[in-house]
């Protein structure tokens, strides 16, 4: 009985969390997926001789096998290197798209949330704008201001997340503010910055982590798309989406150029997309069927 | 009712002005419109008097408000690329992106619906797990890599369906249509050859582009429909003795519409976007072929044009699906 009594104290929330998240399936697989994606993607240099970005004229639109696991491209590049080349910079886009919309959203929504009135206004109604918008029509039309170039596009997909994060945050803020401990904790000195911290990032962590996996797979969709659209990243550089954009030219008897950069890019997205799906279980039980 | 859907049609307007402003301020400082009009060849007198005629040389308050007076009268200013009016540049296209997106809404809808529901009536089965594993494929696939891949089987391999275009180059010259809605005109007036060729052009990207968004309806339908066929008036109806389809499709359907509605709004902008991608795909002559050669070109008046018709329509869709969550649940009213 004592050990039953020691047993649930020491249960933190996080650890029921992992534990639901082990349990979850559809999660394991995509975290799964992810990982083996993520080690191919860290270790491209190791895993492959050629350079992505340098071809050999010698050898160009060689089919699937051999030296060349997927082949070569239109100026003898091995498809299978800018694959995982392109792997990598599609992780790092993600990354620092929603990175740019997480500091910016949560800054953006406490600052609303906690100071009222017509700051909070003026926020909330530019990020009501933004949100009034398709996302993806959005980032392209900051990407024709910012100027053509995957950094710009990375930027413009990352401004498209902000009002997402800064509705929760501000939500959050609203709510917690209200709370006695929070009145105290503000009636004995803590500063806003310190109520920010300690009372309302922890309450909003479960779902931003949700939000930020799910627009992580959304962010490098949207930029493979400006890619594809020819807004995104230039030659030579190895992305997905323009490696599939240059593929079209010689779809006809080599479609292996748009399979694999459209494999890679899909596993991606639905790892991402398992994993957002299972954190959203694990984190909140009520969501489940 | 009428009250209310006029003063969200006010709050439109604080919407456009908005979208149009961050536009405008975005050309402002990284376009040169006498660059996008006399190329680099134009001389420095020449520059200068373009600059006066188009009004560059006023404040750039007065510049957009005379934009916006412009455009409340149906004026939307000339392409700088095409030197037509962009009015008539964007209805040219527009019917072409209409006839795609509303068939891809068809789609997503009709069989969004009946995947989720099926799944959702037999949870944990085979089906469901086929039905679900296809949905969260075709969420993760990108529409362009989906594009391709249905052209490489169904126009290359098979050869079943035109690779690409609206219709078949011999068909276009007997085709004289008063219309931009093609499909439309062919079908109400009984041209059926070539009703037959628009269809098969417009099958793929149809299907294409509305994959993930059927998908992500499906997925909606099940988790809202599992939800209501747990509760008590289920039971109630089932204890009646009410056959299986009419509880479904009676009782528990309507009930799950309000998250199922909300959910076709919101992917009305996702089908906006995506359809500049698919029409990218598959060379449809829409609205998005458009926008990217504007976008290129740095067509302003074109882009702004574009923007604020793109705007406006996902504003009302929004608007469209508040409107029907009364007629789904009459307990919602609106004042």
């Amino acid at each position: 009985m004592a050990a039953t009594v020691k047993q649930t104290a020491a249960a933190s929330p996080w650890r029921t969390i992992m534990r639901r998240l082990w349990r979850h399936k559809a999660a394991m697989v995509g975290a799964v997926i992810l990982l083996l994606l993520i080690l191919a993607a860290m270790l491209a240099p190791v895993l492959t001789a050629h350079d992505p970005e340098i071809g050999d004229y010698a050898k160009t639109l060689l089919k699937p096998g051999g030296e060349h696991f997927f082949g070569t491209d239109e100026q003898g590049r091995d498809v299978f290197t800018r694959t995982l080349f392109g792997l990598r910079l599609s992780l790092v886009v993600g990354l620092i798209s929603v990175a740019i919309g997480v500091v910016f959203g949560v800054t953006l929504g406490a600052l609303a949330g906690f100071k009222g009135g017509w700051i909070d206004t003026a926020i909330m109604r530019v990020m009501d704008i933004l949100l009034a918008f398709p996302a993806f029509l959005l980032a392209l039309a900051i990407v024709i201001g910012l100027g053509q170039g995957l950094d710009k596009a990375i930027i413009a997909v990352g401004i498209v997340s902000i009002p997402t994060y800064a509705r929760i945050t501000r939500g959050a803020v609203l709510s917690v503010k209200e709370n006695d401990y929070v009145q105290a904790a503000g009636a004995l000195g803590a500063s806003q910055n310190r109520v920010l911290w300690r009372h309302v990032l922890p309450n909003i962590f479960a779902p931003l982590l949700v939000r930020a996996t799910l627009g992580t797979s959304e962010a490098v969709l949207e930029t493979a798309g400006l890619s594809f659209l020819g807004l995104g990243a230039k030659l030579p550089t190895p992305e997905l989406g323009l490696m599939i954009a240059r593929a079209r030219e010689y779809f006809h008897d080599s479609a292996y150029l748009v399979y694999y950069p459209g494999l890679a890019i899909t596993l991606m997205i639905l790892a991402l997309n398992l994993l957002g799906d299972g954190l959203r279980d694990a984190l909140d039980p009520r969501l489940k069927n | 009712m009428t009250r209310y859907i006029a003063k969200r049609l006010l709050q439109l307007v604080p919407v456009l002005l908005g979208i149009t402003l961050l536009v405008f301020l975005i050309f402002h400082y990284t376009s040169d419109p006498t660059q996008v009009i006399l190329g680099l060849h134009g001389s420095e007198e020449q520059r200068v008097a373009l600059r006066e005629s188009l009004g560059l040389n006023d404040p750039l308050l007065v510049q957009y408000a005379r934009y916006l007076g412009n455009a409340v009268q149906g004026d939307l200013g000339n392409s700088w690329m095409r030197k037509t009016p962009v009015s008539a540049e964007i209805a040219q296209k527009f019917p072409h992106t209409v006839e795609l997106t509303m068939i891809a809404m068809f789609i997503t809808v009709a069989m969004g619906i009946l995947v989720g529901v099926i799944s959702a009536v037999k949870p944990y089965t085979l089906v469901d797990y086929l039905s679900m594993t296809a949905a969260l494929l075709a969420v993760s696939i990108p529409v362009f890599v989906l594009g391709l891949f249905f052209i490489s089987i169904f126009s290359v391999k098979l050869g079943w369906l035109p690779i690409n275009g609206r219709m078949s180059a011999a068909m276009l010259s007997s085709f004289e249509p008063p219309t931009n809605f093609y499909l439309i005109y062919s079908f109400f007036t009984g041209k059926w050859a070539i009703f037959w060729d628009l269809a098969k052009h417009i099958m793929m990207p149809a299907v294409v582009l509305a994959g993930a968004t059927t998908a992500l309806l499906a997925r909606m339908t099940r988790a809202t429909m599992l939800e209501v066929v747990r509760q008590d008036f289920i039971r109630t109806a089932k204890a009646k003795g009410l056959s299986q389809r009419v509880v479904i499709f009676k009782h528990a359907l309507k009930n799950a519409m309000i998250p199922i509605i909300t959910v076709i709004g919101l992917q009305f902008g996702g089908l906006l976007g995506g359809a500049l991608l698919t029409e990218s795909v598959f060379t449809w002559p829409g609205l998005g072929t458009l926008t990217i050669s504007a976008v290129e070109a740095k067509d302003l008046p074109l882009v702004q044009g574009v923007v604020i018709l793109v705007a406006t329509l996902f504003v009302l869709a929004n608007l469209a699906v508040d409107v029907m969550y009364a007629f789904f649940d009459p307990r919602i009213k609106y004042a």
